[in-house]
């Protein structure tokens, strides 16, 4: 399990410090230092074995965070474990970097302290240490605020606490997808897949329980064998989830036998489910690239951008990015929308839309003028890469229903007010010429 | 450091500040061990921030010494007793990380205590404190009889309570072999998997597989329960329940292929939502996978194409999955996404796409043709490592598949730039000797480097540049005398090295003693 804890600034000096097991002594501190942060590469691997020993690293901002192991222990979880630190430092103190690990070392080691007894992962759930560990330091209570504070309730829901209570009782959702394709210069889709995050973020009273529903093929049609797949098939779109993932508070018993997802949310925002699709999906740009080489000196380049998507939607943030060959001496730029400017730092032509209407088309033509040289170096072309922000959800996915239900304190499900919102970015989107 | 000495002050705020400064500078590897006794008296407060602190200052210096550690035993065992479950907790965690052997006896009585606390929060600390003390102190744990108590507590209501029992049975009878695990706590166990908290579930999944089921009914049953975990959130459990899955279907093959089916999707998963270094874990357990069933991934070619801004250690290790997975079936989708990393900023990563390709080619034969169609293209990029990597590769190639000598030819008449690193020289050398009757050339391209071969410094090349010369010299003999007869004449006059001129000797005498015969 784990062995120790430790940050390092930039330089290699030990920010904070925790051993948790007796097999591990300072030495490695420094053999970490030596061997990986003064390591001559410029990438090093997240995980190195020096000596029986194993380091697991990551960056953050100027920060090394690492952990430290003698035993075969699962390298998924420390990771996982290493993640939740650091996004509990920021839902504390905002950025990681060196000022704000010196300035709140006190806070850092009473979260290790708790989430981690001898090297073994305890309680991470942000909210949760949160009642209990804060910035300004615990004033010693009365003993029946303390037991509430370290009961859980039943101990089965270890992720929201009991007594929560708001004036307005509201549910957001958040479905973000990260659209990444890859096209061949032919207009032929090489692969594409979406992966996605719902993310909720609940301020309801009580302990309510929440039921999801979205448009799911298998949850719509039923398990096979179904008769009435046939008829439902034609009226409502379904999408096709390759795999998804869902936060613990979910019951996964429920989700195989009936699929539907029922969980009593943590308070406030959490990740209720991740999931990716490769089939099925509207690409809500299309990129026709036309290059055209006249002579040695000139390259003629005419880009046209589709929108494919309804035309009252609105993409946002849209950005063409047209590389460039090296020897270019001079770009001249056509275009009718947004802004374009030649960056020859980056050897690239930026093509700035700050919003399009779905179904529209626009195009951009350059003509680069290149320094006539006397080596026959074809240049190959990079790839055409894109970045927006559209506010449907490209694999299709839909919320059908959202339902609350607090047997306790007896709000209905109509009290709640809800909000969906569906963004799509773009991973890495690229076309080839 | 002896900014401890105004510590009559009365002021709780600044003493609280001091007592901060203190621990800073133990984190910043200082000794600051002198202050041992000032600080135990710091203790006694009521402050819990300052106690935890103190607390973690006294654990890390006791050691050292012994006598006043006694003073800090008062504090604690009062602590044990408080009326705040937190405070108890920290005393008793605190208590058991203490590794002197004349305080042993103290820790037994909260140690028991705390076995039995009303709050979970006291007991799940005690736990994990018998284990630390295992560590320590074997003996202590037998006299107080831990080990059957923490198998009674496995009934305890609180999930983490239990799955701390667990983890500490497991280290303390490390010597046994760990905790045993028979059929009912194993059902018990897994029942209950739901409850425990995400990182309990990667622990008990662990351990749980070391339990033998009996039959192939129980197999079942037990993978049916554990299905639904590989839809957890996090990775670890993702990967604890993978690992579960392929140790309890270790002896049935049939199973095996089911197993293996219903976890690619998660583990895909994992690769493009996660961190890199998430991936790189994930990645190297399917390079494992791909041991057993090399079938697995060859759908899903598409998940291992670069992303942007995948770091270097991900490439590499993508490139050598789809070496792996390629198939006849997508080769050419493969060979394809292949070459255009040959323009990567990395010169690591376009060497290795380079030669990740031929070996491609040399693994699926229906592609051969195409492999060698798009390395040719890469001749005219004209970049220098790459035509010698590429010809080096495609002298492989030719080696398997001498048939494609035809595709090959034209290009290396075209080919202008001979100056490269001494392995694509040989690759370039060996060529022309192989293919002398296509490539038009050939006989001119060798004289032009046999006229700077006394500049060249690499035995490895002359070596291959005579071999060549021989194969012409039977081929075309009109054209190559001059060129053959100058070149043994230097290598054999002129040349250093013993192994290189032994050879020219010996070609030497034979084209003497009978042309007839050698050819």
């Amino acid at each position: 399990m784990i062995g120790g804890i430790f940050i390092y600034n930039h330089k290699g000096e030990v920010l904070i410090s925790k051993i948790y097991r007796d097999d591990i002594g300072r030495s490695v501190i420094d053999a970490f230092r030596v061997n990986v942060i003064h390591a001559r590469q410029q990438v090093r691997k997240p995980v190195t074995n020096i000596a029986r020993t194993s380091f697991f690293h990551t960056k953050r901002g100027n920060v090394w965070v690492a952990a430290v192991s003698r035993q075969n222990c699962n390298a998924a979880m420390v990771f996982e474990m290493i993640n939740h630190l650091c996004n509990s430092f920021v839902s504390y103190f905002g950025k990681i970097n060196e000022d704000s690990i010196k300035n709140n070392f006190v806070l850092i080691y009473e979260l290790l302290d708790e989430m981690v007894d001898f090297g073994y992962p305890q309680k991470t759930d942000v909210g949760i240490l949160k009642t209990f560990i804060t910035q300004q330091g615990i004033k010693s209570t009365t003993r029946e605020e303390q037991n509430q504070l370290t009961s859980q309730v039943t101990g089965q829901i270890g992720w929201r606490r009991e007594g929560i209570k708001y004036r307005r009782n509201e549910l957001l959702l958040d479905v973000l997808e990260n659209v990444n394709l890859l096209m061949s210069a032919q207009g032929q889709v090489l692969s594409v897949h979406v992966s996605g995050r719902v993310i909720m973020k609940s301020y309801l009273s009580g302990m309510p329980e929440c039921k999801f529903g979205m448009n799911d093929k298998v949850s719509v049609e039923g398990p096979a064998g179904d008769a009435n797949a046939e008829r439902r098939k034609i009226t409502k779109p379904t999408i096709a989830i390759d795999d998804c993932n869902f936060h613990q508070c979910v019951r996964l018993s429920k989700y195989e036998t009936e699929r539907s997802i029922s969980f009593i949310p943590p308070d406030g925002e959490f990740e209720l489910m991740k999931y990716r699709t490769t089939k099925d999906i509207s690409l809500p740009f299309r990129i026709i690239p036309l290059v055209r080489e006249v002579g040695r000196t000139k390259l003629e380049v005419k880009v046209v951008l589709k929108s494919n998507y309804k035309p009252q939607l609105f993409g946002q943030k849209i950005e063409v990015r047209i590389p460039t060959p090296k020897s270019c001496s001079g770009v001249q730029l056509l275009y009718q929308k947004g802004k374009a400017k030649y960056k020859s730092s980056e050897n690239a032509i930026l093509w700035k839309i700050k919003r399009m209407a779905g179904m529209k088309e626009s195009q951009i033509s350059a003509e680069i003028e290149l320094l006539p040289s006397s080596d026959k170096k074809k240049w190959n072309r990079p790839p055409i890469s894109m970045n927006f922000e559209v506010p449907f959800a490209c694999s299709g996915l839909k919320v059908r229903y959202l339902k609350v239900f607090e047997p306790k304190i007896g709000y209905s499900d109509q009290d709640t007010i809800k909000w969906v919102r569906y963004i799509s970015k773009s991973g890495s989107y690229e076309t080839r010429t | 450091k002896l900014l401890r000495d105004p510590e009559i002050q009365r002021n709780k705020a600044k003493y609280g500040l001091i007592i901060r400064k203190v621990i800073a500078c133990m984190t910043l590897g200082m000794d600051v061990s002198s202050l041992f006794g000032e600080m135990t008296m710091a203790a006694a407060t009521d402050d819990l921030i300052q106690k935890k602190l103190v607390y973690m200052y006294i654990c890390r210096y006791v050691d050292r010494f012994p006598d006043l550690a006694v003073l800090t035993i008062n504090t604690l065992q009062k602590d044990c007793k408080d009326n705040s479950a937190i405070v108890r907790s920290l005393a008793l965690r605190s208590l058991c990380s203490l590794r002197l052997s004349n305080l042993i006896e103290y820790i037994r009585e909260p140690l028991l205590n705390g076995l039995t606390d009303d709050n979970y929060y006291v007991r799940k600390t005690a736990v994990m404190g018998c284990a630390s003390i295992s560590q320590f102190s074997p003996k202590l744990i037998k006299d107080l009889g831990i080990i059957d108590k923490l198998y009674a507590m496995l009934n305890d209501p609180h999930p983490l309570v239990i799955s701390n029992c667990v983890v500490a049975l497991d280290e303390i009878m490390v010597e046994e072999g760990g905790i045993a695990i028979n059929r009912n706590i194993a059902n018990y166990l897994l029942n209950n998997l739901r409850h425990f908290n995400e990182w309990s579930q990667c622990y008990i999944l662990d351990i749980l597989n070391r339990y033998k089921p009996s039959s192939e009914e129980e197999i079942c049953d037990i993978l049916n329960l554990i299905d639904d975990r590989l839809q957890q959130g996090n990775s670890g459990v993702v990967f604890s329940a993978a690992k579960l899955f392929l140790t309890l279907t270790e002896y049935f093959k049939d199973i095996r292929d089911h197993v293996f089916r219903r976890l690619k999707e998660p583990i895909l998963t994992v690769i493009s939502a996660g961190r890199p270094e998430l991936a790189h874990v994930c990645l190297k357990h399917i390079e494992l996978l791909l041991n057993q069933s090399p079938q697995l991934f060859s759908n899903n070619c598409d998940s291992f194409f670069f992303r942007y801004n995948d770091p270097n250690y991900i490439k590499l290790q993508k490139l050598n999955i789809l070496r792996k997975i390629t198939t006849p079936n997508n080769a050419n989708n493969v060979i394809n996404e292949l070459s255009s990393y040959i323009t990567d900023i990395d010169i690591t990563i376009a060497r290795e796409a380079i030669i990740c390709m031929g070996q491609i080619a040399l693994q699926v034969t229906e592609c051969c043709e195409y492999c060698i169609q798009k390395l040719l293209s890469l001749l005219s990029l004209e970049i220098d490592f790459v035509t010698s990597h590429t010809l080096r590769v495609i002298k492989d190639i030719l080696r398997k598949y001498p048939w494609l000598g035809d595709m090959v030819a034209p290009e290396i008449d075209q080919l202008d730039d001979i100056s490269q690193d001494p392995d694509g020289k040989c690759a370039l050398i060996w060529m022309l000797g192989e293919l002398g009757e296509i490539i038009e050339k050939s006989p001119y391209l060798l004289e032009e480097i046999i006229e700077n071969v006394e500049e060249e410094s690499s035995s490895v090349v002359k070596l291959h540049l005579m071999t060549a010369a021989m194969k012409l010299f039977f081929k075309r003999p009109p054209e190559c005398i001059a060129l053959l007869g100058r070149l043994l004449e230097h290598i054999i006059n002129e040349e250093s090295d013993v192994d290189v001129r032994d050879r020219g000797l010996f070609y030497y005498r034979l084209l003497n003693h009978d042309i007839n015969k050698v050819t």
